[in-house]
């Protein structure tokens, strides 16, 4: 099917369209963006219709002399974050109107494509098209930051580029070892994921696939210890530039995860779950607790980026159902409403010159409607009912729960430190006295409400109907299979190209057939 | 006559160069300069052509010097083409244009002779062909800067290596009696060099040689000072098409692989890891690029180690892959960065503004760059997956390893080019730019070949018939 092609196209040509009218006045490349964005994103609705029947896919020679193709496809997983990617896409080309006034058309270009590559990541099915999207979004990001980035900017992007760089490496280099084994196992040569997944290994060497693949993709999570980029790029960048790399960037991490790592190396995966599962609470807790004491705002919001992808991963590896989506959820949730923190944030500099805590207070008379969307924001980030996130660490906390009733109750207390920061950020900004920087503060513009209207509604949206994420998680049926019996599965019990799951008390898990008609939480 | 035919490409370009060098000396202005360029490439193309059209595996020609095997005609286009590439994209100089491009030629004919050698003899021929003309190259312009010092480094050093290769070829020649290289690769096959210790000497001095020419560590010391001293797309000469010719001479001593292999897999190691390292240190753009061309020289030996093992691609198709991939970067690297005009040598902070000056060539220096780092779209990224495959799959586990963890290192000093081009604040006050609308198009037309072929590597694959 062309669907996915013309997914991935759309922002390309946007990007050709933007770079060639470069003689152009700035509006054109504003203009083109946001056309290409979204037709992307009115693409990406169309791809969630069709892939609740069965998955999309397309596949064409690519080289065939290492075989490797250029193969799409989209399950309900990979359309779930396809949606989130068009979405974010748009949101940030609206979020660069005003705020980018330098060098717009490389701006746009840059932004269009990143997007490519992050749609690739999420959509291909073969590893050299998956590596290829991966440092494909390095180079636009290194730009995004080092160019029209803040005053720090050049170590940020410097580090950033070389953190990911690095552990892609390492990716790369685990990859090839499972494609030559492949190669000896079965006397041909792909890249094919499918096929790959086919492969035996043994357990030694699935402990080097996984390990190699985990520093890969955790880097870019980021994981606990391996986070120290993530501070730095996410104050540095421009606001758009922060809204994608917390929303999008991060989540190929995960996916990668989800998609390659886990499957490719279960019983590495599992081998390593106990210290994962220690390194996600760690940094669930680290995460919020320096997010707490800082001063800037940027810096705070990316720190609370690590407590949140703390619960992600954390669902990931306690192997059930409930984490699985909850991960998922979490995913969705965290890219909509820490970017819209983002978004707040980068409003802010924009008209306060500053991002430190001190220097604001007592907005809200001023810029009640940007407090209305902060204050949602703030809410939606320590997970009230209503919004995404209380659903997603539902999920989370049940399936640390059904996994060992002392990690739920440790996890719980994430949330508790959440609201700790969230509430920080509201305070500091809208209540107190009123601060002599924001005296002529205005209000936030119609272009900047539309964008973060979006993030609003996808958060209420998930937040009362979850099983819009959840749902195509069971596309098509028998990517997860439902397992009776309550005993607690680990990661072992993920076979290549499926994904066991126990049935949990909290939330049914039958796989849905076309329609909607998901776990959704019981009373 | 068809000895002829073989040879046609060689006539062509010897007596093509001295036709230019002839009609260069009766006058010097504009317009003879651009009948003497048009007139290069039209011999080069000649040559190309020539060559291209001669029948594969046809008659070894003047007494087996030349020989046309499939392999060999494919390596002889490619420097054509990077040659006339060259001829197009430099600055020839006002004062003797004629002298310029006839060594140019000249230089293309002693890759041509190195491509296709059938021999040692002619293998050495060709070497001192090319050096040759490069020592008077380097030092073109010998009132700028180093160049006359670079000049003459590369003349003792080279000479220091001649002596080393063709005294180890004295010595092969010696323990088996022979110079032609099929007869050689037969006799070796068939009586073992373990037992001809004269052999193993002359080979192991010959491997000395060879590594000199490719400046693969230990013998890279006069790359970076080399480079830095020669007008760029000499400089871009010497790395891509030079060092590609004697890379393909080495082909048909494939067989020392099983004696060498250690050797050469130290030497393909050290040059991965010293290359990237070194370039660390370096703050000027063509020390940067040389200490990079010193660890391509050391991935390139993986797929030499790899031979005509390999996924789809042998390593030997791998090495032209990439042997073309790296051409199209380093060669455009140095010519692009040879259009910023400077008194002094050109230092990375120097690049501050350009991309403000002339977006278009800071644009296509960050392709080049790019590719270089190995870093999709770009086509430096596939040329690197199919020489570490192929190292994989001749059981060279560590070297493909070492090369990724080297080129996570390098990527440091590529990113250091990007960020003066780019992003640091403030502006060479000094910065002038200068090229021809031609130049400039060359230079945006590989940029973009560079990406098309990232993007579809297919293509290149099946022009090339590597498989």
């Amino acid at each position: 099917m062309t669907l996915l092609t013309l997914i991935v196209l759309a922002p390309l040509i946007g990007a050709l369209v933007a770079g060639l009218a470069v003689r152009t006045g700035p509006a054109s490349a504003r203009w083109a963006a946001l056309a290409a964005t979204g037709a992307d994103l009115l693409l990406a609705f169309i791809l969630m219709f069709f892939v609740r029947e069965s998955p999309v896919a397309t596949s064409m020679p690519w080289i065939p002399a290492i075989g490797a193709a250029f193969h799409l496809e989209a399950d309900g997983l990979s359309a779930v974050l396809v949606l989130l990617t068009t979405m974010l896409g748009v949101v940030a080309v609206l979020i660069s109107w005003n705020e980018i006034t330098r060098k717009v058309h490389a701006y746009h270009v840059w932004l269009l494509l990143l997007q490519v590559g992050i749609l690739l990541v999420f959509l291909a099915r073969d590893i050299v098209l998956f590596y290829f999207g991966w440092e494909l979004m390095l180079i636009p990001m290194f730009f995004l930051i080092g160019v029209w980035g803040h005053e720090d900017k050049l170590y940020s992007a410097i580090k950033f580029f070389l953190f990911t760089f690095t552990g892609s490496i390492f990716m790369l280099v685990a990859l090839l070892y499972v494609y030559f084994q492949h190669a000896r196992q079965y006397g041909m040569y792909s890249f094919e994921i499918a096929n790959l997944l086919k492969t035996s290994l043994t357990e030694t060497e699935q402990w080097w696939v996984f390990l190699g693949l985990f520093i890969g993709f955790a880097v870019k999570v980021p994981l606990f210890p391996l986070h120290t980029w993530l501070p730095d790029a996410h104050t540095q960048a421009p606001t758009a530039g922060s809204l994608i790399l917390a929303g999008l960037l991060l989540k190929t991490g995960v996916y990668g995860l989800m998609r390659i790592a886990m499957p490719l190396a279960p019983a590495g995966a599992t081998a390593f779950a106990p210290m994962v599962i220690t390194l996600a609470v760690a940094g669930i807790f680290y995460g919020a607790l320096v997010a707490f004491s800082q001063r800037d705002f940027k810096r705070l919001v990316a720190y609370s980026s690590i407590s949140h992808l703390g619960f992600v991963v954390l669902g990931l590896f306690i192997g059930n159902a409930a984490g699985w989506q909850g991960a998922t959820l979490q995913m969705v949730n965290h890219g909509l409403a820490t970017g819209g923190l983002f978004l707040i944030a980068g409003i802010l500099q924009q008209r306060a010159h500053t991002r430190n805590f001190d220097m604001y207070g007592g907005l809200w008379r001023h810029a009640p409607t940007m407090g209305a969307f902060l204050l949602f924001f703030a809410m939606a980030s320590l997970g009230i009912p209503g919004t995404g996130n209380f659903i997603g660490e539902l999920y989370v906390i049940g399936g640390a729960f059904q996994f060992k009733w002392w990690l739920g109750v440790i996890t719980a207390f994430g949330i508790l430190f959440a609201a700790a920061y969230s509430l920080r950020v509201f305070i500091a900004t809208m209540h107190g006295p009123e601060s002599p920087t924001i005296k002529h503060m205005n209000d936030t513009t119609w272009v900047e409400n539309l964008a973060m209207g979006i993030l609003v509604a996808g958060l209420i949206v998930v937040g009362f109907v979850p099983r819009v994420v959840t749902a195509p998680l069971f596309y098509p049926p028998d990517t997860m299979v439902p397992r009776d019996g309550r005993e607690p599965a680990t990661i072992a019990a993920i076979r290549p190209g499926q994904i066991v799951i126990p049935s949990l008390p909290l939330i049914s898990a039958e796989p849905p057939p076309a329609s909607f008609s998901t776990p959704e939480v019981r009373k | 006559m068809s000895q002829l035919a073989t040879l046609a490409p060689d006539i062509i370009m010897a007596f093509g160069g001295t036709l230019v060098l002839l009609l260069g000396t009766r006058r010097s202005d504009k317009a003879v300069n651009d009948f003497l360029r048009w007139l290069s490439v039209i011999i080069i193309g000649g040559a190309a052509l020539a060559l291209a059209y001669t029948r594969p595996n046809s008659l070894p020609a003047a007494e087996g010097w030349i020989i046309s095997s499939s392999i060999n005609i494919v390596f002889g286009v490619i420097f054509l083409a990077i040659l006339a590439w060259t001829v197009l994209a430099a600055k020839a100089p006002e004062h003797a244009a004629g002298e310029w491009h006839a060594l140019l030629i000249y230089a293309g004919n002693g890759m041509l002779i190195l491509a296709r050698s059938g021999s040692l003899a002619a293998l050495f021929l060709g070497i001192e062909i090319l050096s040759l003309s490069l020592y008077v190259l380097i030092s073109f312009f010998c009132h700028r800067g180093m160049a006359l010092r670079g000049g003459t480094m590369y003349l003792v050093l080279a000479a220091f290596a001649s002596a080393f290769l063709v005294f180890g070829l004295a010595l092969v020649y010696a323990s088996f009696g022979t110079l032609d290289l099929a007869e050689l690769a037969q006799r070796v096959s068939s009586k073992g060099l373990f037992h001809a210790p004269m052999a193993m000497l002359g080979f192991g001095l010959f491997i000395v040689g060879v590594g000199f020419k490719l400046a693969a560590v230990p013998f890279h010391m006069w790359a970076a000072d080399v480079y830095e001293a020669s007008p760029g797309p000499v400089a871009g000469l010497i790395a891509s098409a030079s060092k590609g010719a004697v890379i393909a001479a080495f082909i048909p001593f494939l067989f020392l692989v099983n004696t060498h292999g250690d050797i050469l897999w130290l030497i393909s190691a050290a040059s991965m890891i010293v290359g990237n390292l070194m370039g660390l240190l370096e703050l000027r753009v063509k020390r940067i690029l040389a200490y990079s061309s010193i660890a391509h020289i050391g991935y390139i030996l993986v797929g030499y180690l790899a031979g005509y093992n390999g996924v789809g691609i042998t390593g030997v198709g791998a090495m032209i892959f990439y042997v073309v991939a790296y051409a199209l970067a380093i060669a455009g690297a140095f010519t692009a960065l040879s259009f910023i005009e400077r008194d002094h040598e050109l230092g990375v902070r120097d690049l501050r503004g350009v991309a403000r000056v002339s977006p278009a060539l800071a644009f296509c220096i960050l392709v080049f760059i790019i590719s270089l780092a190995g870093i999709p779209p770009a086509i430096g990224f596939f040329g690197k997956l199919y020489l570490f495959s192929a190292g994989v799959s001749a059981g060279y586990i560590w070297l493909p390893v070492l090369g990724l963890l080297g080129s996570a290192i390098g990527v440091y000093y590529y990113l250091r080019i990007i960020v003066n081009l780019y992003m640091t604040p403030g502006e060479n006050p000094n910065l002038k730019i200068s090229y021809t609308p031609l130049q400039i198009s060359i230079i945006i037309a590989t940029a973009a070949a560079i990406v098309f072929f990232g993007c579809f590597p297919q293509t290149m694959i099946t022009a090339l018939k590597l498989f």
